[in-house]
């Protein structure tokens, strides 16, 4: 029983993993916090059920690689619009109005889609396969599917071509990448949304997990926070261990002591961590050296 | 009289790539540059020197597009750029090696390398041979390079970012305090590199608060003072002058 709730936590961990990896791009490069991460989650989880899947009847790949353009589109007009002006202010700034369009996207949701909850399947249905005992859904071996198949192609990305090391330089200092030539407000704008399609995915991912409802991603978007939190504030490697961590000690304390704290645990666990361990798991400093 | 082919030849070598002309630049209401003329000729070093406040770094900020002259032009091979973003002037060929280096600590040797050639990545051919050429001049940063950038010695930071300058095969190169917090012996010694990159063809405008060391490598000299150009000549016709070594070389 044990190992069936540490799989379904470190099935949600790879989801906090997701969410944590794009507050840790968007903190790298634009020394922000994107507060309206849960909302991207929400909104991508509707867009994707009620207008992709239900709506034009798409297949799961297709539907979600519209609902990720989609939100990718949002996430660089957002930067664009918004944090281009924003530039001469104080990062607060960016950070609150991030908070603001949260509340925008949420209001959003429940103004086009209603306030119903969504109730979806999943691309295989709810079925699961037995390893050792242990029962794994079909949408949790996708979880740590697409998961992994993200963290790999986003190393490689990052660590050997030329995008990935002008993201790297612009994350580095700005001013010398503008130098270079490199239009820095396109990377920027590149770099939150690629953060967005991450919270995007995030979301289509859970749509089968619970109901989607308005509220389904804030918490997730906050949690997200909390892991790249523990995993040491903008660090990539912390971000994911972070996620995983969170997502198994949330759900493993919640078997073993209640379910109703399920959400106070996970928080608990931050407030540990910023006691013992405030630099986090693996410290940007030392994670980039990796 | 006609023309010796000497005459030609000398006048197509002075073609001047990069002119400041007459230019007024203000930061908010204050005035910097009153007047301001310099230019830089095809494969020529030109050193712009001056105290603190001269106008040095205003006026290559002008070049680099971080300020917009009020008056006056900036041409880029009879072109003007003035009033152009910092990242289009730097694809235009205008490449800036800024102060304090400012190399990519957490990036490898290689890495910085490969995001200076940013403005000819689809130059494929002559950014591997502009490679090998940088490797040459700086055999140390083929030896390291595929350590992390912020572990050389200050030297060798240096040299990689006149590197990575070089990378983006420049029509103008633009050093801004190469000596920065370097020991004289190394400041030689870097100037001296800086002469062998200009041999082999290419054009280099240096702004330097050590005068000496930067004369004493370039062709042409401008002295700023109080925004503007107080006097210019020949690099080693500077040194010589006595106002100029008085004021700036401390002799």
């Amino acid at each position: 029983m044990l190992a069936q709730v540490i799989v379904s936590g470190l099935a949600m961990g790879a989801i906090y993993a997701l969410v944590a990896l794009g507050h840790a791009f968007v903190w790298k490069t634009m020394n922000i916090v994107n507060f309206a991460a849960g909302e991207f989650v929400t909104f991508s989880a509707f867009i994707f059920v009620a207008t992709f899947i239900n709506g034009f009847n798409l297949n799961f790949l297709l539907a979600a690689f519209f609902a990720a353009a989609v939100m990718a589109a949002l996430g660089a007009a957002f930067s664009r619009i918004v944090f281009a002006r924003l530039q001469n202010q104080r990062v607060f700034v960016a950070i609150i109005s991030t908070v603001g369009f949260g509340l925008f996207l949420k209001e959003l949701a429940r103004i086009i889609y209603g306030p119903q909850p969504l109730y979806y399947d999943g691309p295989f249905g709810q079925g699961a396969v037995s390893l050792g005992g242990v029962m794994i859904t079909y949408q949790q071996i996708l979880i740590f599917g697409v998961a992994i198949t993200i963290m790999v192609g986003q190393y490689l990305v990052l660590r050997y071509s030329m995008l990935g090391k002008v993201m790297r330089a612009t994350a580095l200092d700005r001013e010398t990448a503008a130098l270079m030539g490199i239009p820095v407000n396109a990377v920027l704008a590149g770099t939150f949304a690629y953060a967005c399609v991450l919270a995007a995915i995030a979301g289509i991912l859970m749509a089968p997990l619970f109901f989607v409802t308005t509220e389904m991603g804030t918490l997730v978007g906050l949690k997200g926070f909390v892991a790249m939190i523990i995993g040491g504030f903008g660090s990539i490697p912390g971000a994911i261990l972070g996620g995983l961590l969170l997502g198994f000690s949330e759900n493993t304390a919640a078997f073993l002591i209640s379910a109703t704290y399920k959400d106070a645990i996970a928080f608990l666990v931050l407030l540990i961590f910023l006691v013992i361990r405030p630099e986090g798991l693996i410290p940007e400093a030392n994670a980039d050296r990796a | 009289m006609l023309a010796t082919r000497t005459d030609v030849l000398a006048e197509s070598s002075a073609e001047t790539m990069l002119k400041v002309s007459n230019a007024d630049a203000y930061y908010g209401k204050v005035q910097i540059l009153f007047d301001m003329s310099v230019q830089v000729k095809k494969n020529q070093v030109v050193a712009l020197i001056g105290a603190n406040g001269a106008g040095k770094s205003t006026t290559l900020n002008l070049i680099v597009g971080r300020l917009k002259p009020a008056r006056g032009d900036v041409l880029l091979d009879g072109k003007s750029i003035a009033g152009e973003s910092v990242q289009s002037i730097a694809a235009r060929g205008i490449t800036c090696v800024p102060q304090r280096r400012r190399i990519f600590g957490v990036m490898t040797v290689r890495e910085n390398l490969e995001v200076g050639s940013y403005p000819r990545r689809r130059d494929k051919a002559g950014t591997a041979r502009i490679l090998d050429e940088v490797f040459s001049l700086f055999p140390v940063l083929e030896k390291k390079a595929n350590h992390l950038s912020g572990v050389l010695s200050g030297g060798e930071q240096q040299m990689l970012a006149i590197a990575r300058g070089l990378m983006a095969q420049p029509q103008v190169l633009l050093l801004d305090e190469p000596s920065m917090g370097l020991s004289p012996k190394l400041t030689t010694e870097m100037f001296n590199d800086i002469r062998r990159i200009a041999d082999t063809g290419r054009t280099v405008m240096i702004v330097e608060q050590n005068a000496y060391a930067a004369l004493s490598v370039s062709d042409y000299g401008y002295v700023l003072e109080n925004g503007s150009v107080a006097l210019e000549g020949d690099a080693e016709k500077l040194i010589e002058d006595d106002y100029v070594r008085q004021t700036y070389l401390g002799a």
